[in-house]
This record gives structure tokens, C-alpha cells and sequence, in this order.
């Protein structure tokens, strides 16, 4: 719709859309036999969310404010089972859960409540295995005394809250700029590369500030937990590796110049100096907050596994992915 | 007026065209109604060939298969991390985070989520068996009655006699871990032909029908099998031995195993280098009763068939290139050594145990020749691989000096994968021995020592050490080439040209050891005798996961004593040790995988009940 006599530029869309008959890949139990059994469109999903684009064109200057809000939920899976795992399981576990009344793709462990102060700490909490002063305390959420396999829980999820873009224009004389600036708001990210340069699995490298931020009893707030060649529990899955993968960055910006028509060299042509990928403002602590959709499949069928294209099970999981580059270009738009 | 008909004619055709293509797109060709298309169905195998190939497949899942392999160990198929790892007989090894879910189970932290991955492993590939088992089961049935000519008579015992005693080994596996486990025959399926959700039973009576199925597979079996591997008669009445030991009937067991020494085909290898080896011609000899049928360079492009589940244990700094895991103990290594009479130490000295020093070549007390088949350790020829060196393994500090040797080929084997899959130097076509005859032995000495006939047990315990002391680890001189790291020569001048692996324990060309191997004279009680027997059983079966069974089928007391006190020790030795947990009641049963607690539900209540403690 246009509002205030053409200044401002609206579009709202507000949709709920239900998924019906998705792929499923049940799990029987290990008493059925491994061989997969046949796959079922019998999964149901739903969107809810809200799009908007608001603009503004003036005479020399343009501007484009186009934002996204939407929630994710499993409806049902198929009637029988209430969850299943996600498609990929690293070294430590598997961090995804898909389960019903959650957003697909959710991340699924402990929940990490700090470190264990000291010896009473260790005795006052709940029984865990291999708990000492230093490591990380987690929390006995379904309250039995113990902290074990049914402690788990979903601690975070991929998925934004607000996803935002806005674009700008400008043209003055022969000159003209645009840029578009991108940002994601709310959604996590498990940063699952801690399993390297935090826990040191193979003795990789580790972070700069692992050996003056880890816990010591002097230093009891500290970033990591207590480092300690046996501690095997620190490195559970859990809500100490799940970050705030919120973002802002700026995409694009191109400054251009027209040549006159009357110039020497390439008259009306058009000159234009890009660049791509300019600065991200973030909190993330990893490489790059825009993460790839991870590889799902195989080493034989890459991208596909058993029920089909799994990746929208598994976003927002940093296993290394190179980041993005900055890009510098420069082109020249012209006719022949 | 022409135009306008076409263009209802057009109209109406694309319509129609709309129509039909709508009402074909609703088709339901992946609902759960029909039968989905592209599914293998039972009705596709029924032929002999189809049950012969599920007989074969039902083998194969002895040692882990691509679906179970990954991620980890848990399915292999000699059980070295539940048998080895979690007894005292070997570490982890490798580095400190490298497989974390062993950490856990070393630890006998088995409730963590990384412990369950490689209980659940086991459990879903032990009941795979059971599942192909029971399919080849319904599909001879089904063969039979639609071409009765499909079978000879015999061939069809036969395929029924195996299918029925591969069922009762892998509930046996089962019932090692877990002890209260579901017991699944073939006519336990759904409409679908798939398995039905079934509460467990006790362990009692899952060894019922353990000996039940052996009975009935006694009973079909030929006395020779059908081919070399394949279960025949003797290894299902030599299996039941087994079982009944494992239940305590003693008596009973005494009988069954009698009578296989007697009167069955199966005898001691004269050569202990015969027993584990990757050359062909002495695989399945007279030693083997039951073993995994491991194959390399037979086409299967990863050489998946090539102990996959043993590719981890191989010295690291070595030709073989990977990965260091399930290195012996300080504590069975101490093990091995005799005292002047020849006899074990640890029967006689208290203290047999008290070094924690590195049992190089360069040691002088003497020790059982079964040590150097079974560890490498510094000094010492690795089979024809040259000379083992401190230096090969991963992390000294984290796993002690010493590597596994029974599962390692000889180069001269040529049992080694050519090409293929992550690592070929890591995998052989050695035969994964499951159970051998030394094994039926020295149960026969258990049950006959628990029955009073101690003279019977000895002579069995000596007529393995007998064996023992027939040959020994010898020079295995190979010219050098890139996979010898340390030449024989470069240590023993006089290994150079002597290619022998095996030679006589006293054979001069030994320079790295004095071997001592002696006859028991006399057991003067039943308690004597009873711990000679468990040594006897650690010496010669160490390393083949079998030592944490026996621990605990020997009693609370006797395993918590021996796993406690071997912490206690080790973990002066090894550092991360001295996070375990203490072994208490608990531990004597794994814990029913908890996913597997969770997928057997059924309109709200688990069927299958948890063991106590867990």
C-alpha cells in the first residue's frame, strides 16, 4: 500500500503457513533391525510470521527498510514418536533435536550453570560424574538428585527472531551510492569448534585467551573452566557452547560514477568502486556468524541423506565453516 | 466463429489436462497405507539364494557393519573396549580426548551421553544379528513351503541349525552386557515383518532360551560344517559348554564340555604364532571354534570387511600409521611374570605387581613366552615387523609403553588391504576368534574345579600350558624396507637372515627374554586351584575381550577387588585413572541403552525395564 500520498512505500504480509506430509525418517528401536525403514511423508510443521517492506522514495535519495519476523514449530512428527535427532552426530554427541511443539533443528544438551566453586559446591549439588571445583556445573533439570542423560534439554535455537535489511540509494549528478545493510537478530549459534581450541580434542590450537581467562581459584568467574587433562565432563554438550549469533553487517556498498556522454574514453559509461562484506558488527567470538547450511549427507551423496535434503534440520552449528571474505571491486558498465 | 472453438477445444483439453495431473499427483505412492515403492520386501528373497545371502549377512554382523559403524568402536567385534578397556587389562591409549565415549566407560561412568553411544552401538548391532538371524529363519520357512526342491534336506537343517545358533550367540553377547535382555525368535513380527516392541526378561531366563536354541541347533546341525567358518554341531555342543558355565552349572557343563574335547574335531594349535595370525592357510584351524570371519581385498571397495572394529589398535609411530588405542596395562604386563618354579607370580607374591617401571628387552625376570604374543613392548620383535620401541606409541603419559599385538597381521601374511578406505595398513583379514578351543579348556578346568575334580583341572590348565611353552616370539628378520622402523639386526646381530616368527622357547636366536613356562605339579585346594585356573584363563586369553565377562561372572567381591585394587595401582601409573568411579553392584550389568529404553515405548510406559542402578 502507499501511505501519506506517495511518500512512504508498505508492504505487510502475515501469513501461518502449515506443512503438511513432510519426510520422515522413523527410528524403531535397535530390536527391528538397523535397515532403514521405508520413509513417510507424515511430518507436520508450521510457520507463523510477518514480513514488511517500507520505503521511501525522494528526489535524489531512496530508502528501503524490509524486515522479517517468523516462528517455527513441529506440529507432529507421526503420531507416535514425539522427537528425533538431528541428522549429523560429532565426536561429542548430538546437539539437535527435532521435537514436537519446538523449532526444527533446536539444540539440545545441558544446561550449563557455571563453574563448581569448590569441594562443598561439588558435594551441595546434585550427583554428578566427575563433578570437582573448576569444572562446569550443570543443572539437574528434572530434579532427581542426579545429573544424567535425562537432564537434557533444548538450549537454544537457530532460528531469528528478526531478520532486517535496508537498502540505500543515492544519486547526485554523475555520482551515484547504494548499500545494503543486513542484520539478524536473536537467533544462536553452537559453536561446536570449542570442542577444539577450548577442550583441546587432538591438541589443536587453542584460543589466545584460554590459559589467562580459565578458572583458577583465584579467578573464579573466568570464561573456561578449570584446565585440567582429565576433566572430561566440561566438554559435555551444553549450553556453554550455544552464542548469540546476532549480526549486523554491511553487504554491499557500491559508489558509481557516469561518464558524460561528451567524455574521451568511454563516454556514458558507467564506473563503479564495490565493496562486499565491509564490516560485521557482532558478539559472536567464532570466525563468521553467517554460517553455510552444513553438509548432511554422505561421503557418497553429499547433501542428501536417507530422507532427503535434512540441512534445514541443522543450521546455526559452527564446525569450521570458512568464513566470509571481504571483497574490493571494481567494474565498468558500457555498451558496444 | 473458427477461432473460437478452437479455443474452447484448447481450453478445454488443457483443463482436462490440469484435471487428470492433479488428481495423479494426489496419489499416496509414500504413504504409510501402501507398500512404498522402492522398499526391499521379504518377498523379494525368496529364494535359496536370498536365504543363503541372509544366512551370510546374519554372519557378518559379528563385527561392525557400515550402519553401525559409525561414530565409534562400541560394535567391534572382539569386544576390547567392554572385555579389555573396562578390566584391567588395557587403556584406552591414544590421546587423552581422542574417543571420548571410551573415557566414559573406562571410568565406569556408563550413564553419561558419551559412554551410551558405544553401549548403544553394541546393543544395535548384537540384535541386527538377531534380526537376520530370525529373517533367514522366516524366509527358509517360506522357501520350503512354496518349492520344497529349493533344499536338500541336509542343506536345509543346516541353513536352519545356523540361523538358530547365530540367534543364540548374539543373545549371548547380549546377555553378557546386560543380562535382562528381550529374547527375539522369528515369529515375532508385526504385519510388516518387523520386529515387534517386547519387554525384557531375566537374565536366568534368557539363558533358558539361550540353551534352548543351541539345543534345537545341536539337533539340526551337521557334525562337519558346510564350510570353513560356519557353525557345525561341535560349535553349538562346545557353545552350550559355555553357556552353562557362564550360568554356573557346573555339572552339567563338565558333561557337555567332556565331550567335546573328546570326541570333537577341535584341538590345541601346536604353534602359538598359528592361533593369531593373518596368514590364510592357518585360519580357521583346530584351535578355532567360533570366530569373525574377518576378509580383506575381497572387493569390498572401503575393505570394510577387514576388522573394522580393530583398526584403532595398532602402534602409532609405526608402518601401520594409526591410532594407538587399547594398549596394555602395566598390571598385565607385571602379569606375565613367573617365578623360579616357572609358574605364575601372581599366585605366589603378593607384590607381583609392585614395578611400575617400563618391561623393556633389557629386563632380566623371567616371564611367560604368552607375553610377547600378546604385548608389544621395547626390545622385542613385533612379528616381522622389526623391533618394537617405546616410541611408537601416541601418548606415553596418557596410555603407558606397550601396544596390542594379537590383532596385528604379519607382513609375510599378505592379509593386509591393499587399497582402499581411511587407513589399509589398519586392516587384515585376521580371524577375530570368539571363542577357541585353550578358551573350552580352561572352562572345562573351571567347572571341573567347581565340581571337586581338581586333578581334571589341572591336567586341562596344563595341557595349555604345555602349549605355551612349545614356541615363542623369534627374530622375524625381514630385509629392510619403508615399513620396518627398527631393523632386528640393529639390536640382534644374530636375527639377521632368521626368519623364523615362531621358535622354540629355549631357541638361542631369543635374546630379549627369558622364557619360563612350567606344568603345575599339584593344586593342594579347591580355592588353589580356583585362582589358577582364573590366572591361566587371564594369561592365555588376555587382550581377546573377554577378561571383563569372566571378572564378573566371578562375583561382586572378586570383581571389585580386582578392578578396584587395579585402579588403586594405576592410577599412579596412568594419571586420568584417577578419575574412575569405584566398581560396585552396578557395574556387574551395562545399562540398557537409555534411547533404547526410550524407543520401546508404547502408549506411555517403557517396555523395556532398566537395569538396577541405572
Amino acid at each position: 500500500m502507499v501511505l501519506f500520498n506517495g511518500a512512504i512505500n508498505l508492504v505487510v504480509d502475515v501469513y501461518r503457513r502449515n506443512t503438511n506430509n513432510l519426510l520422515f525418517d522413523p527410528s524403531l528401536p535397535a530390536t527391528a533391525g538397523i535397515a532403514n525403514p521405508p520413509i513417510v511423508n507424515i511430518g507436520k510443521m508450521r510457520n507463523t510470521g510477518i514480513d514488511f517492506s517500507i520505503g521511501h522514495q525522494a528526489a535524489w535519495w531512496n530508502v528501503t527498510f524490509n524486515g522479517s519476523h517468523y516462528s517455527n514449530t513441529i506440529v507432529s512428527i507421526d503420531g507416535v514418536q514425539t522427537f528425533f535427532y538431528g541428522p549429523i552426530s560429532t565426536r561429542f554427541g548430538n546437539q539437535i533435536i527435532n521435537e514436537v511443539g519446538h523449532p526444527i533443528g533446536s539444540f539440545f544438551g545441558y544446561v550449563a550453570d557455571g563453574f563448581f566453586r569448590d569441594a562443598a559446591d561439588v558435594a551441595a549439588h546434585a550427583t554428578q560424574d566427575g563433578a570437582a571445583p573448576g569444572r562446569i556445573k550443570f543443572r539437574d533439570v528434572n530434579g532427581d538428585g542426579k545429573i544424567d542423560v535425562n537432564d537434557r534439554t533444548i538450549i537454544g535455537s537457530p532460528h531469528p527472531k528478526f531478520t532486517a535489511g535496508l537498502d540505500l540509494g543515492a544519486r547526485r549528478g554523475n555520482f551515484d551510492v547504494s548499500a545494503t545493510i543486513y542484520g539478524t537478530y536473536g537467533n544462536k549459534i553452537f559453536e561446536n569448534q570449542m570442542e577444539f581450541y577450548v577442550f583441546r580434542e587432538f591438541e589443536t590450537n587453542v584460543r589466545k585467551d584460554l590459559l589467562a581467562n580459565s578458572w583458577t581459584p583465584q579467578n573464579l568467574n573466568a570464561k573456561y573452566p578449570r584446565l585440567d587433562v582429565s576433566d572430561l565432563v566440561s566438554g559435555n554438550i551444553s549450553s556453554f557452547y550455544v552464542k548469540d549469533g546476532s549480526y549486523t553487517r554491511l553487504r554491499n556498498l557500491q559508489v558509481g560514477y557516469t561518464l558524460p556522454s561528451t567524455a574521451t574514453y568511454l563516454p556514458g559509461a558507467r564506473v563503479y568502486l564495490q565493496g562486499d562484506n565491509l564490516f560485521t558488527k557482532t558478539n559472536y567470538d567464532g570466525l563468521d556468524p553467517a554460517l553455510p547450511a552444513a553438509n548432511t549427507g554422505t561421503a557418497n551423496a553429499p547433501v542428501l541423506s536417507a530422507a532427503g535434503d535434512t540441512r534445514d534440520q541443522y543450521r546455526g552449528v559452527d564446525r569450521g565453516s570458512y568464513p566470509s571474505n571481504r571483497i574490493f571491486s571494481v567494474g565498468i558498465v558500457t555498451s558496444f | 466463429m473458427k477461432i473460437v472453438s478452437k479455443n474452447r477445444l484448447l481450453v478445454g483439453t488443457a483443463v482436462l489436462t490440469l484435471i487428470s495431473g492433479g488428481l495423479y499427483g494426489c496419489k499416496d505412492f509414500l504413504s504409510t497405507n501402501a507398500v512404498p515403492q522402492g522398499t526391499l520386501v521379504e518377498s523379494t528373497l525368496q529364494t535359496a539364494g536370498g536365504v543363503e545371502g541372509t544366512l551370510v549377512g546374519a554372519y557378518r554382523a559379528l563385527d561392525c557393519t557400515n550402519n553401525t559403524s559409525g561414530p565409534g568402536w562400541g560394535c567391534a567385534a572382539s569386544n576390547w573396549v567392554f572385555g579389555s578397556v573396562v578390566a584391567d587389562d588395557s587403556y584406552k591409549g591414544s590421546t587423552n580426548t581422542d574417543q571420548p565415549p571410551i573415557n566414559d566407560l573406562e571410568g565406569y561412568h556408563w550413564g553419561g551421553p558419551q559412554g551410551q553411544i558405544y553401549i548403544n552401538q553394541k546393543w544395535v548391532l548384537t540384535y541386527e544379528g538377531v534380526v537376520r538371524a530370525n529373517s533367514t529363519l522366516r524366509l527358509l520357512k517360506k522357501v520350503l513351503a512354496a518349492s520344497p526342491g529349493a533344499f536338500s534336506t541336509a542343506d536345509a537343517h543346516a541353513v536352519e541349525g545356523e540361523a538358530i545358533f547365530l540367534r543364540a550367540h548374539y543373545h549371548f553377547e547380549a546377555y553378557r552386557m546386560w543380562g535382562n535382555i528381550p529374547y527375539y525368535r522369528e515369529d515375532e513380527v508385526d504385519a510388516g515383518e518387523i520386529p515387534i516392541i517386547k519387554a525384557n526378561e531375566t537374565s536366568a531366563e534368557a539363558v533358558t532360551d539361550i540353551l534352548k536354541d543351541l539345543d534345537a541347533a545341536i539337533a539340526l546341525l551337521p557334525t562337519t560344517p558346510r564350510a570353513k567358518g560356519r557353525a557345525s554341531q561341535w560349535t553349538a555342543k562346545a557353545y552350550k559348554g559355555r553357556v552353562q558355565v557362564y550360568a554356573g552349572q557346573y555339572a552339567a557343563a563338565v558333561t557337555t564340555l567332556q565331550d567335546v574335547k573328546t570326541n570333537g574335531p577341535y584341538a590345541l594349535e601346536k604353534s602359538y604364532d598359528r592361533v593369531w595370525t593373518g596368514f590364510k592357510q592357518f585360519a580357521d584351524g583346530p584351535e578355532t571354534i567360533w570366530a569373525y570371519q574377518a576378509s580383506s581385498n575381497d572387493g569390498e571397495p572401503n575393505g570394510n570387511n577387514a576388522n573394522f572394529g580393530e583398526r584403532l589398535n595398532f602402534p602409532y609411530y609405526t608402518h601401520f600409521g594409526c591410532c594407538g588405542f587399547n594398549q596394555p596395562s602395566f598390571n598385565l604386563v607385571n602379569f606375565y611374570k613367573v617365578d623360579a618354579a616357572g609358574l605364575p607370580l601372581a599366585l605366589s607374591d603378593p607384590n607381583w605387581n609392585a614395578s611400575s617401571a617400563n618391561f623393556t628387552a633389557a629386563a632380566t625376570a623371567p616371564v611367560d613366552p604368552r607375553l610377547d604374543w600378546t604385548v608389544g613392548r621395547e626390545g622385542v620383535p613385533y612379528k616381522d615387523w622389526g623391533l618394537y620401541n617405546s616410541n611408537m606409541v601416541r601418548d606415553a603419559g596418557n596410555g603407558g609403553p606397550y601396544s596390542p599385538k594379537k590383532n596385528a597381521h604379519e607382513q609375510a601374511s599378505g592379509s593386509e588391504q591393499i587399497a582402499g578406505g581411511w587407513s589399509p595398513t589398519q586392516q587384515n583379514s585376521v580371524h577375530m576368534h570368539l571363542y577357541r578351543f585353550a578358551d573350552l579348556l580352561l572352562l572345562l578346568a573351571e567347572a571341573q574345579v567347581e565340581g571337586g575334580d581338581l586333578s581334571g583341572a589341572m591336567a586341562n590348565v596344563n595341557l595349555v600350558r604345555a602349549r605355551a611353552d612349545s614356541t615363542a616370539q623369534g627374530c622375524g628378520y625381514r630385509p629392510t624396507d619403508a615399513s620396518i622402523v627398527i631393523a632386528v639386526g640393529s639390536a640382534y646381530p644374530g636375527c639377521v637372515g632368521d626368519a623364523r616368527i615362531a621358535v622354540p622357547t629355549n631357541d638361542p636366536s631369543i635374546k630379549w627374554a627369558t622364557y619360563k613356562v612350567s606344568q603345575y605339579t599339584s593344586f593342594p585346594s579347591q580355592a588353589y586351584a580356583r585362582e589358577a585356573v582364573r590366572t591361566e584363563r587371564r594369561l592365555e586369553l588376555a587382550m581377546e575381550g573377554q577378561r571383563f565377562f569372566d571378572l564378573r561372572r566371578w562375583g561382586l567381591a572378586y570383581a571389585a577387588a580386582a578392578i578396584n585394587g587395579y585402579i588403586a595401582v594405576e592410577k599412579t601409573r596412568v594419571t586420568y585413572k584417577a578419575s574412575a568411579d569405584a566398581f560396585v553392584a552396578k557395574h556387574l550389568l551395562f545399562p540398557i541403552p537409555y534411547l533404547q529404553v526410550e524407543l520401546s515405548r508404547t502408549g506411555g510406559t517403557d517396555n523395556l525395564k532398566q537395569n538396577t542402578g541405572w
